[in-house]
């Protein structure tokens, strides 16, 4: 998968303490993960209930989002969304993040045979198209959250692999490395210890912003109908559903979008915060 | 390099591509033994009996040693037969003969159009770093990364093709004209993702290029205006862009995939979605093998052209 070679908004770290992007960015991801629980008292109307004389009707105050094809509440199954959404993305950024933690720690630690053989690995996921990549998977695996997840962590372990592969290969040769495998250390405990804690900042700031992008994949495989299927509710799910209407109705397809994007806008400020707090 | 260094260094880049194809073939191969259920049964039906599949399983070839049937593809593959479609009406290869322009086109309008975005971009943001344009273009580039193409292609639908009618609202053209338009909003949804990768690279080129000497030089010189901005800025600047060549491309064809599915413009990604959904094997493994071999090519000709561009990569 192609990494963000030069991801903007990240050259210029500001001075402070990053706290209120941070807390900002984390309040809006919890706010929207409780809404989704409670969709139904919030909205004054069943995200599940279908009300025939109700189709189509634009936003308005008693429906903010409008309502669909079947007279649902889009508002109140965007927020349902949320809850599908916002774990499986999270999972998507933590668990190739995990993977790829622990490729790269053996490969700069352990060079010889295996760094080389994960590191050519490396490469070839890396040069290959991500979209084509995950949908040729989720077809061997058949569709659904699950083949997402498998698809996000063979592709996107790459990253943090060469990351922190990068910094143990530096690391290894300092001093204070090399004085605690001389005290007679075993190699678990260096590289636990006095090696990863190191590698392990700028790993945390990538999969902070990794999110969005995992978001995308799961919204784009949904979209394809590859991904989440009805009666399950995703975002890209519901873009796809409403696309038919969107000549007349296109609040039905293009309100869920505006959720994705206030995701990428709330996962942006938490990095950047992160960033800031983790180099000061 | 001299002429004769830079013959030598693309001539071993492309014998190292060799192992690299034959790789992403077995690869490609292997898909075949991932795939769950049973090839023969597929084909048979669930109520054939053990008879039928084994005759067809000896019709495919399963029953041969999997070295020989991966000898097998290799031919065929070499010949050019990828099978046919699931429902046997189409050939592969012809399926992929009519894709493969839809998304060159696609690409190659893309392309103009993320140079044409990043340019303008970066040229404005540089003019003053940390100034009012740069922060507001950084800002806006870091969000835009994460609005889904497909999103953003349904929007451009909703406001702008439908409501205008100057655009199909979706399918491709049999005329250059009606080409390019049928190519002209999917391929701004897709620029708009792919650019601030591209600007933030040209811009910090731009900035860096206005620091140096030669460029004060050339001030001193009198040289002003464009013709300093395109001589002694844009020519410098446009050198690290060129390494990113590869992983750019490499960006547009995995997002051409999915906004060809919002357009319906049926290039080689709606093939392999559309594939994907009938779980149309052959289809799949076929396309696989192309965009593989794209993306060998992509990288080797990226390499190249760094190569030839910049003189202190080594041989």
């Amino acid at each position: 998968m192609v990494a963000l070679v030069q991801v903007p908004g990240r050259r210029r770290v500001r001075r402070g303490s990053g706290s209120a992007p941070l807390l900002t960015g984390a309040v809006l991801l919890a706010l929207l993960l409780a809404a989704s629980f409670a969709a139904g008292p919030l909205t004054g109307h069943d995200p599940a209930l279908t009300d025939l004389t109700a189709r189509f009707r634009p936003p308005t105050a008693e429906h903010w989002f409008g309502t669909d094809q079947l007279g649902r509440d889009v508002f109140a199954r965007v927020l349902v969304a949320a809850g599908t959404d916002l774990p499986l993305a999270l999972l998507g950024a933590v668990i190739p993040a995990l993977i790829g933690i622990v490729l790269g720690a053996l490969a700069g630690y352990a060079r010889g045979w295996l760094g080389t053989a994960v590191m050519r690995l490396a490469d070839l996921i890396q040069a290959f198209p991500s979209y084509i990549l995950l949908i040729v998977l989720v077809f061997l695996l058949g569709p659904g959250g699950g083949s997402f997840l498998v698809g996000a962590a063979v592709g996107a372990w790459v990253t943090y692999a060469r990351l922190v592969r990068g910094v143990v290969l530096r690391l290894r040769e300092l001093d204070y490395v090399r004085a605690a495998q001389a005290a007679g250390l075993g190699h678990t405990r260096v590289l636990l210890r006095h090696v990863l804690p190191n590698a392990l900042p700028q790993a945390v700031v990538y999969a902070a912003s990794d999110i969005v992008l995992a978001l995308s994949y799961l919204a784009a495989l949904s979209y394809l109908g590859l991904g989440i299927q009805a009666p399950g509710i995703e975002w890209g799910q519901m873009i796809a559903e409403g696309q038919p209407f969107l000549r007349n109705q296109w609040w039905v397809s293009v309100m869920p979008g505006l959720a994705i994007i206030l995701v990428g806008v709330a996962v942006r400020l938490i990095a950047g915060g992160l960033e800031r707090r983790l180099q000061r | 390099m001299t002429g004769r260094g830079r013959f030598r260094f693309v001539g071993k880049r492309l014998l190292q591509a060799i192992p690299l194809t034959l790789v992403l073939l077995l690869l490609v191969f292997a898909m075949l033994k991932v795939v769950p259920g049973d090839p023969a049964l597929q084909v048979a039906g669930p109520r054939a009996s053990a008879a039928t599949l084994e005759a067809i399983r000896v019709h495919l070839g399963l029953d041969q040693p999997v070295w020989l049937q991966f000898v097998h593809y290799l031919g065929r593959v070499v010949t050019g037969d990828l099978g046919t479609t699931a429902t046997g009406s189409t050939k592969v290869s012809t399926l992929i003969a009519s894709g493969t322009p839809v998304t060159l086109v696609l690409l190659a309008v893309s392309t103009v159009f993320t140079v044409l975005i990043a340019g303008a971009t970066a040229l404005l943001a540089a003019r003053r770093p940390d100034g009012l344009a740069d922060r507001l273009i950084n800002v806006v580039a870091a969000f835009g990364v994460g609005v889904p193409t497909f999103w953003l292609g349904i929007v451009l639908l909703a406001g702008v093709a439908l409501p205008t009618g100057a655009f199909p609202i979706g399918g491709w053209g049999d005329t250059p004209a009606t080409v390019l338009r049928a190519a002209v909003l999917p391929a701004l949804a897709l620029s708009v993702s792919v650019a601030p990768v591209l600007m933030a690279s040209l811009r910090s080129g731009i900035v860096e290029a206005r620091r140096s000497e030669y460029h004060a030089a050339a001030q001193a010189a009198g040289v002003r205006g464009w013709t300093l901005t395109r001589r002694f800025v844009l020519r410098n600047a446009a050198v690290p862009p060129v390494s990113l060549l590869a992983a750019l491309t490499t960006l547009l064809l995995s997002g051409a995939v999915v906004v060809e599915s919002t357009f319906g413009l049926p290039g080689l990604g709606l093939s392999l979605t559309q594939a994907a959904q009938n779980r149309d094997f052959n289809v799949i493994q076929g396309l696989t093998l192309v965009f593989s071999l794209a993306v060998v090519a992509v990288n080797l000709v990226g390499d190249v052209l760094v190569a030839l561009l910049d003189p202190r990569v080594e041989v």
